[in-house]
């Protein structure tokens, strides 16, 4: 008996062992990259493909585009989508670059190109852009999406930021809003008008002055929008060891230094006049988020991109809603720069990879998007095929884009230097000093981007 | 019995435990093959990675910079508000948890109307996914939101909770103690009802009222409870993430900063993960140290 009870347990063991590294081997296999490329045959001339993609969610590449250009190439090339929240995506492309699983395909952030191609996560696409792809292109979309002279992405949209108002409110308030760039609203003029137009207590208004912001994470401090209060106190045509020329730029060329460009006086006293707007009695939005404050008619005016015509104009809203450009304080400016696409350096499949990025950046599948989607066309040839951005309100985001259009700062470390500066707006937006909060910006900053 | 039988009785037994030791080990084997390879590797690498300088895009160029990285934890001032911000936010997680779990443990351990409803409603929040609770809270405590509707509707003007300084802290933290008061509640309740029936019956009929008798009978009796509750609880909020990362992102003015937000920070937006794992290296140790400390002080002197 007792031989019989052991022999049973050491089949057990054996069984145990067996199983637990069969468990550990399944693992393994599963976590590692399947392959994806396929060989030539009748069908596939070239091949066949399942390109890897990481993309953010509801971006750039879309789920049409990619079954579009599968029927295109014959089912020959196919797409595996990983999908992460835009918040999310940098750092999951931080992960996944060096790893053994890297995607084929990014969908990323435009102004993450330096960042990225320095690092080597992206591919140079020169050798796969079109003839007379870099005079058709916007000069705004060529700077942000070349580095050290090669283009890494060839951007399939641009954004710009406007001032959507509520014509119906502004009417009522007896505001006249310009709708021309020459005409354009200064900040304190517009401040001006959304405190007139504003309904309730500065703070806590039962109609917004201006809407709190939906962009970045839906709080203060987004550099895409929030940035631009301290760029626009500064001066492109003043000389350029001046404050007023540095804070424009608000990061040196070479992007290694911020001190002495990012809490320049001109820029303290634009974070102050930022401020002003959350806090005193001259606030005309609010602190915390509010989803949807425009579009359900209980704010007058919106600061946002072009995306959000679309969606007005499939809300049929019960009021009448226009665009006017956006305020400065002293010098126009408004930051380019969209989801875009770009190869892995990595990829094993870069050809394939290549031809996708290049047929959705370019011709009749950019046209199509941008149509559809109302984001602007980076494509001098395809803006001229589509009407609807030559007349207001998308024609207003066009005109901006081409007259005050400016790269966020372009540094290779992209990610910190947007997350720093936006915690730092963020804690002035909440009441922080505006000279201790950018100049605690700098001196963290400072460390990260010299390395 | 002969010496030969003895020793052949003898080999038979150490050959049996020998055989009963291996298949003990055989199913042991998964959990801790496991164990060591999701917990003790990770956890060896991290010590490694603490001595490095490096990103996660790039991780080959590593270079090797000894203790800098600890160095830096006390240099930085971010960080020193980091950690001081954490351990206040789990002072006040624990000190909050211990009475209200255990006053509502006593509650629930009467005979009630809908005893077991109560009961889950208590400890429901615990198993509701954090994201979900500070999603929930963070509409509740924002401005246009349902506690201050509720205040303006008293008389009372509309409070920042989340963006003022000297209320996000407190806020977060009532939030974790909404979220936890069910967990040490059930704790309490496990102590409560297997304190022993002779002994408090004993200090009824020796003349004890209700208020001595939860102060010299039931409070000392679950010392190994509270011990237990005061460890979880400080673990549980030295590890906490879910509110800076949701409700404040850290701010404002970096009040909010919890530990683990700041690592993963570090890590992965700033691309310093060798400074992260210091600080990952400095809370393992720090809530290892805490909770022998806490076990420490609070041993118990009771045994039933």
């Amino acid at each position: 008996m007792q031989y019989n009870l052991t022999s049973r347990g050491r089949r057990a063991t054996v069984m145990l062992t067996t199983l637990t590294i069969g468990a550990l081997a399944s693992t393994l296999v599963a976590c590692s990259p399947s392959s994806s490329g396929g060989a030539k045959t009748a069908e596939c001339p070239e091949g066949s493909a399942t390109l890897k993609v990481l993309r953010s969610t509801t971006n750039v590449p879309t789920d049409a585009q990619m079954d579009e250009y599968t029927k295109k190439t014959n089912d020959c090339v196919t797409f595996d989508v990983t999908d992460v929240p835009f918040g999310q995506y940098a750092d999951k492309v931080s992960v996944l670059s060096s790893s053994a699983n890297a995607p084929d395909i990014y969908g990323f952030d435009m102004p993450e190109t330096a960042n990225y191609a320095s690092k080597g996560v992206l591919l140079p696409l020169d050798k796969y852009l079109p003839e007379g792809w870099k005079e058709d292109v916007l000069p705004a979309t060529l700077k942000e999406g070349s580095y050290q002279d090669k283009v890494y992405t060839l951007g399939v949209q641009q954004d710009a930021l406007g001032l959507y108002y509520n014509k119906t409110l502004t009417d009522q308030a007896g505001i006249t809003v310009p709708t021309t760039l020459d005409e354009g609203w200064t900040w304190e003029e517009a401040r001006d008008a959304m405190l007139k137009c504003q309904q309730g207590t500065p703070g806590n208004p039962t109609i917004y002055g201006l809407a709190p912001t939906q962009l970045g994470s839906g709080t203060p401090g987004p550099i895409y929008s929030d940035l631009l209060y301290l760029r626009s106190a500064g001066d492109p045509k003043a000389p350029s060891d001046s404050s007023a020329y540095k804070t424009f730029y608000a990061i040196s060329p070479d992007g290694k230094q911020v001190d002495g460009w990012l809490n320049t006086p001109e820029a303290v006293e634009a974070a102050k006049f930022y401020q002003s707007l959350y806090e005193g009695d001259k606030a005309v939005t609010s602190k915390t988020g509010r989803p949807n404050a425009f579009i359900d008619g209980k704010a007058c005016f919106d600061m946002f991109h072009a995306g959000q015509v679309q969606p007005l104009k499939d809300a049929n809203v019960s009021y009448e809603w226009g665009v006017t450009p956006l305020p400065y304080i002293k010098t126009p400016i408004v930051h380019t720069g969209a989801i875009t696409i770009g190869v892995s350096g990595k990829s094993k499949q870069a050809d394939a990879a290549a031809k996708f990025v290049v047929e959705l950046s370019t011709g009749d599948m950019a046209k199509e998007y941008n149509q559809k989607n109302g984001r602007l066309p980076t494509l001098g040839s395809v803006y001229k095929e589509l009407p609807d951005f030559q007349e207001p309100p998308l024609s207003t985001f066009y005109q901006e884009l081409e007259e005050w259009g400016q790269p966020r700062p372009p540094t290779s470390q992209f990610s910190q230097y947007s997350q720093i500066v936006e915690t730092a707006l963020k804690n002035i937006a909440y009441g922080g000093d505006p000279k201790d909060q950018l100049d605690q910006a700098v001196s963290k900053l400072s460390p990260l981007l010299s390395r | 019995m002969s010496s030969t039988t003895t020793r052949l009785v003898r080999g038979a037994e150490r050959k049996r435990s020998r055989r009963e030791l291996l298949v003990a080990a055989g199913f042991l084997a998964p959990f801790l093959i496991i164990l060591v390879i999701f917990q003790y590797v990770p956890v060896g690498l991290l010590v490694k990675n603490s001595l490095f300088g490096y990103t996660l895009i790039n991780p080959d160029l590593q270079t090797f910079v000894g203790l800098e990285n600890f160095a830096r934890i006390f240099k930085d001032p971010t960080t020193l508000q980091t950690i001081l911000v954490t351990l206040i936010f789990a002072v006040g997680v624990v000190v909050l948890i211990i009475p209200l779990g255990f006053l509502l443990a006593s509650y629930l351990n009467r005979p009630l109307p809908g005893r077991g409803i109560l009961r889950t409603a208590v400890f429901l929040p615990v198993i509701t996914s954090s994201v979900v609770v500070a999603t929930l809270w963070n509409f509740l405590l924002a401005n246009e939101g349902l506690v201050n509707a509720a205040l303006n509707s008293l008389g009372f003007s509309t409070m920042s909770f989340l963006t003022d300084q000297s209320l996000a802290l407190p806020s977060i933290i009532i939030m974790s103690v909404w979220q936890q008061v069910g967990m040490a509640t059930i704790l309490y309740l496990g102590g409560l009802q297997s304190i022993p029936g002779d002994v408090m019956e004993a200090s009824t009929l020796d003349g004890a009222g209700g208020l001595k008798r939860t102060f010299l009978i039931v409070i000392p009796l679950l010392t190994r409870t509270t011990v237990m509750v005061v460890v979880i609880m400080t673990v549980f909020a030295l590890q906490s993430f879910t509110p800076a990362y949701v409700m404040t992102q850290g701010a404002p003015g970096g009040t909010t900063n919890l530990l683990v937000y700041e690592i993963y920070k570090q890590a992965f937006t700033l691309q310093d993960p060798g400074f992260a794992s210091a600080l990952s290296v400095l809370l393992l140790v720090g809530a290892i140290t805490i909770s022998l400390v806490q076990m420490r002080l609070l041993r118990t002197r009771w045994d039933y």
